[in-house]
């Protein structure tokens, strides 16, 4: 049985200009300790996706359609009150910018403190304890300074770091990764990458790594979801998506993506721009764009299971 | 571009280009803690051509451009553009206009409040510049806008619409040499390769020489001839993209090097020495080679003495180990 299973999920934003629609339609579920990948361009709907899951989307101006199962139970229906048990200890979720998601006024010692004195009945001076933990377990070194440092005091690896340490403190059974090595320098981004993959092996709790590096993700992740518009349209194991891409948009991303290895003759981008998700076509969302379109594009693809655990939605397979 | 070793004239000079922020004074106005932020730089760059500047945050590499660009005046060294120090002439504006920059961050660098058309107006004004609608509309055409774009505010366009406009605005005073600093760090894949696309374009047209300034290796790699390296404000390898690539001598840019994922999950990512070490402190500096904390290479006398960059042949590092 999958850990978290998502099932006709969709979020609409209601604006004074006409409805947006972030997410459509989207199914997907996450097994234990498994190490999920999320790709698309910005403003695909990955990252409004993820917060859904942890219901960190307003909900006066935004409308959350569909089931979001974690071990059978559903997230959306659940109260406030109950769903706050479950963020952050069993699932917890870590930001881009780890300068606006630390608050600049507090130790790092209290912020990763605060998830054990909130979750759990430890005293003060045991969650520090704990606190101190986490932070050298993330590899962070002199921790006994560190925890009385303020974020400003340390650099954007080691803020990225703390973080993840106030993420993973209690031990969560999945952790959503939003973009989290998009601001760091290559250097720091393989750190974070090893330190992700490492936890995942000793804790076996899963990933949901969400990125627009298409590169990265072969180092990280076990399976693919490509999102397009708001919508699932590929899905696939790592080895299958790279060496085997179906749909003309992952064809199309990974023939744009510059290798340091080779160096190419000269860089094709995927034509026009992404597409405006307040005026959806009736067919296609990739259509304006695709090189392989049909006239059958107008009407809207479904996505078709290709394989095991290969989902593709695209006419033209 | 490719790096020939043809016989073109340098455009640009840098001869020991030293830039250090005072952080704190005494009472008597010593320095007492300073940042060196650019430290004894040199290197050249050949008309016509892009140099590639690597490092990672930190490193000096902004700061070393905003120096060239006017924007900061170095505390020591020398700048020539065209043999002529610019340092020295920073008011002469016939001269320092044929050097300008695009920035990081499309949206910031705009102004909320001003139309394409003004954007592009201001900079023909400030340089004397004719600024009738026909001339800024064939400046927006250069750089793939259209007239429709004319009174559009930045908040009306696209990430990358908004840096073509920075681009426009940097076409319309006609440069010869271009700091690009981190231009598509802040675009997605698809519009960084349009942008990159265009700079090259550009070049190819109008005889552009350009410092591009950027910590995508992958990127660097497509666009530069030649790629210098830095580490906490010194460089510490030039080469040609190329050579870079393959021959990799210092230590540090092994690591960079080692650190950038390659798209192919058959090919494993083997990391050369990604450690937990920061890098030092630009403040206050130690004797010795900068990167002796972080080097798994390190002698004694990596300790004692600061390994010197010194330009010859086309391949020049600075490390004790290879020299």
């Amino acid at each position: 049985m999958a850990l978290l299973e998502v099932r006709n999920l969709s979020v609409t934003f209601d604006f004074l200009e006409g409805k947006v629609q972030a997410v459509r339609d989207v199914n997907f579920e996450i097994e234990k300790g498994e190490i999920l990948g999320i790709v698309g361009e910005s403003g695909c709907g990955k990252s409004v996706m993820a917060k859904s899951i942890m219901r960190l989307i307003c909900d006066d101006y935004c409308n959350l359609a569909g089931n979001i199962l974690f071990n059978d139970v559903d997230l959306l229906t659940m109260s406030e009150e109950h769903l706050q048990k479950i963020r952050g200890n069993f699932i917890s979720m870590a930001f881009q910018n780890p300068l606006s998601s630390l608050n600049p006024v507090l130790t790092i010692g209290l912020q990763v403190a605060e998830p054990f004195l909130i979750h759990t009945d430890m005293s003060r001076k045991d969650a520090f304890l704990k606190a101190q933990e986490m932070i050298s377990k993330v590899g962070i070194s002199d921790p006994e300074t560190r925890l009385l440092q303020y974020p400003h005091q340390i650099s954007g690896g080691m803020r990225q770091r703390v973080a993840i340490a106030m993420a993973l403190a209690l031990e969560p059974q999945i952790l959503i990764a939003d973009e989290v090595t998009t601001a760091l320098d290559v250097t720091v981004q393989a750190q974070i990458i090893e330190l992700l993959k490492k936890l995942n092996k000793e804790l076996s709790s899963s990933i949901m790594f969400i990125t627009h590096d298409l590169a990265l993700l072969t180092n990280i992740c076990h399976r693919v979801i490509v999102m397009y518009a708001g919508q699932i349209v590929e899905s696939a194991s790592v080895d299958e998506l790279y060496n085997d891409p179906k749909h003309p948009y992952t064809k199309s991303l990974l023939q744009s993506i510059p290798r340091i290895d080779k160096k190419k003759k000269s860089l094709t981008s995927i034509p026009g721009s992404v597409i405006d998700l307040r005026d959806l076509p009736d067919g296609c969302a990739f259509f304006a764009r695709c090189s392989f379109r049909k006239d059958v594009c107008k009407t809207s693809p479904e996505l078709q299971q290709i394989g095991a655990k290969r989902f593709c939605r695209c006419h033209c397979l | 571009m490719k790096y020939e070793e043809k016989n073109l004239e340098n455009l640009l000079e840098v001869k020991n280009l030293s830039k250090k922020f005072l952080l704190k004074k005494s009472f008597f106005g010593k320095p007492i803690k300073t940042l060196q932020a650019v430290d004894k730089v040199s290197f050249k760059i050949k008309k016509g051509q892009t140099l590639g500047l690597v490092g990672e945050t930190g490193s000096g590499k902004s700061t070393l451009g905003r120096c060239i660009a006017g924007l900061y005046r170095p505390t020591s060294g020398d700048i020539l553009f065209k043999d002529v120090d610019i340092v020295a002439r920073a008011e002469d504006k016939e001269l320092t206009k044929k050097i300008q920059m695009i920035f990081q961050d499309p949206y910031s660098s705009l102004n909320p409040k001003m139309t394409a058309k003004e954007t592009i107006e201001e900079a023909l004004k400030i340089n004397n510049l004719p600024k009738q609608e026909d001339d800024i509309i064939s400046i927006l055409e250069k750089v793939g806008l259209t007239r429709e774009y004319l009174d559009r505010f930045p908040h009306e366009l696209s990430g990358g619409q908004c840096q073509r406009l920075g681009i426009a605005r940097t076409l319309a005073i006609d440069p010869e040499f271009i700091i690009c600093d981190e231009p598509i760090s802040a675009l997605d894949i698809s519009n960084q390769i349009k942008i990159v696309n265009l700079l090259e374009e550009l070049q190819n047209s109008f005889d552009l020489t350009y410092l591009f300034i950027a910590h995508d290796l992958a990127m660097v790699r497509q666009i530069s001839a030649e790629i210098a390296v830095m580490y906490l404000g010194s460089i510490v390898e030039k080469a040609p993209a190329d050579e870079l690539y393959i021959n990799a001598q210092h230590p540090y840019t092994k690591e960079l090097i080692s650190a950038i994922p390659i798209p192919d999950p058959n090919i494993k990512s083997k990391y050369i020495n990604i450690s937990n070490k920061e890098p030092a402190s630009p403040i206050n500096l130690t004797q010795g080679c900068k990167y002796q904390n972080r080097c798994m290479y390190k002698k004694d006398i990596c300790l004692r003495a600061e390994p010197m960059f010194i330009e010859k042949g086309f391949h020049s590092v600075a490390c004790h180990l290879v020299n």
